[in-house]
């Protein structure tokens, strides 16, 4: 990929909902074709929460979010530069890069 | 499809039953509830258990023999439906479709949990369990998934942190009118607001209670149902609804379409509108879920619910009363068990046996269960038979 925060996507080849991997049906349409793509790292926070008690093992705190991609999927993710910069629905977000398992992280610009 | 009725129902006593077996526990709620039938035991035909972790938290599969082993009734068919939080809910209607299809006469319908087995942070790693791997591994709980929720629905309605402990404290309040109640302990609206915050805008007093509890009742066609008790409640409707698994993929982060459309499918059945409902027992996992519930049931319109319930209007002698068994804030959430729970309440409700906590002039009542993500509501209408 061009750049390492552009994120690698699926697109239905009948609906053209789409999604990150992986994906065996379309939720939307029923198909099981689909077109490998290209999303930029650029999104939105949809909600969000700030985890302060979780699962032994995991660190806390972190916040977890709702992402839209601005021209992709919508994907449940971490923001990484919470404690810098206060998140919020609507914040625009960036990819960092970064992945935790397998999933893209993002920071709010 | 013949008409079908609950001719026994009861519970044991929720809460942190470290002192408890979970036969003995199986035990006392069907024998009760089947006692209360006024049926003789061997007339059981079947036996449809709602359980969602006895493997993790007990070490126990094949929970329906247990339970038919347990109740003396080794030779009665019975099997464990899971579905998260909606697998009590969801062994009634699959009961009731077999009674009302002809299929058996006698069914048991049992809800048993056991989860103080284990350490705080392991539990909510198995209630984890009941959402979609690829997302709780990214550190998705049950809290976190509900605190998404109330940031969403703070932001487009102006919902308050305060509003959401009026909701609280409610349901404290009625649970401590219930001597079966795992905490029968009033909280004030200040209280539930200085708990420590577990994923935010939720406090720990905005989270729903891990509780041991078993509930059952007894059901058969309503035609037969006076020979045996004088008092049977008749089931009106049985809905259920889906929704997508995928917490990224939901319609709205505002409200659960599967309670929409469960809901719509439920009044369509019963022929029953909003104002012939005498009271409501819903899925109030967390405060922020009774705002949604009462919303996407109809009940109010949506952005009014916050509003009033600070105003009492869910309150026992309010204009709907909402969770008048204290809820699974209050009563408790023993998860299997709680979809069952919620239609003993209806029970005692229905009988006028609820004592303190009794909802004037009672008729009839609906029941809301969510599941997963929540990915199914599973709901019923019923009225008295009597």
């Amino acid at each position: 990929m061009a750049n390492k925060k552009d994120i690698k996507g699926l697109i239905c080849k009948v609906c053209r909902k789409t999604f990150l991997p992986p994906i065996f049906t379309c939720d939307q349409c029923g198909s099981e074709s689909f077109s490998e793509a290209v999303f930029s790292g650029e999104g939105e926070v949809i909600t969000f929460t700030k985890v302060l008690r979780a699962e032994p093992g995991e660190k806390v705190p972190y916040v977890l979010a709702g992402v839209q991609l601005k021209n992709g999927a919508r994907i449940l993710t971490r923001i990484q530069n919470f404690e810098d910069k206060e998140p919020a629905i609507g914040k625009k977000v960036v990819a960092t890069g970064d992945y935790y398992r397998e999933t893209p992280l993002f920071e709010i610009v | 499809m013949r008409k079908v009725s609950i001719i026994g129902g009861d519970e044991i006593r929720w809460g942190v039953l470290k002192e408890r077996t979970f036969p003995d526990m199986i035990s006392e709620a069907g024998s009760k509830a089947i006692s209360d039938s006024g049926i003789e035991k061997k007339a059981i035909q079947a036996i449809y258990v709602g359980n969602f972790g006895a493997p993790a938290f007990v070490g126990q599969n094949t929970v329906g023999s247990l339970v038919a082993t347990t109740l003396g009734l080794p030779n009665v068919p019975a099997f464990r439906i899971e579905a998260a939080c909606s697998s009590g809910a969801i062994a009634f209607r699959e009961a009731y479709i077999a009674v009302a299809a002809g299929i058996y006469d006698f069914v048991l319908v049992l809800g048993i949990e056991k989860m103080n087995t284990k350490e705080s942070s392991e539990v909510i790693q198995l209630i984890a369990q009941g959402t979609y791997a690829p997302e709780t591994a990214m550190g998705l709980n049950a809290p976190a998934m509900f605190a998404m929720y109330a940031q969403a629905h703070m932001k487009k309605y102006g919902t308050t942190k305060e509003q959401l402990a009026h909701v609280s404290a409610k349901s404290y309040y009625h649970g401590s009118l219930n001597p079966h109640a795992h905490m029968q302990k009033p909280f004030s609206v200040r209280e539930v607001l200085e708990a420590p915050i577990i994923a935010s805008p939720l406090g720990r007093h905005d989270c729903s209670l891990v509780t041991d509890g078993a509930a059952a009742v007894v059901i058969c066609p309503l035609e037969l149902a006076k020979r045996y008790n004088p008092k049977p409640i008749e089931v009106v409707a049985s809905a259920i609804a889906a929704e997508t698994f995928k917490v990224s993929q939901r319609e709205s982060f505002t409200s659960f379409g599967c309670t929409k459309r469960a809901v719509t499918q439920a009044f369509a059945i019963s022929g029953m509108a909003h104002k012939d409902i005498s009271f409501v027992e819903c899925h109030d996992c967390f405060s922020i879920t009774e705002i949604l519930n009462m919303e996407d049931l109809g009940f109010f319109q949506p952005g009014d619910a916050a509003p009033a319930v600070v105003e009492g209007r869910t309150r026992i002698g309010g204009q709907i009363p909402f969770n008048v068994s204290g809820g699974l804030k209050s009563k408790g959430h023993a998860i299997g068990a709680t979809g069952v729970g919620q239609i003993v309440e209806v029970v005692y409700q229905l009988r006028g046996l609820a004592g303190p906590r009794q909802v004037k002039n009672a008729e009839t009542a609906l029941t809301h269960m969510l599941g997963g993500t929540p990915s199914v509501c599973t709901i019923h209408i019923f009225k008295k038979g009597f």
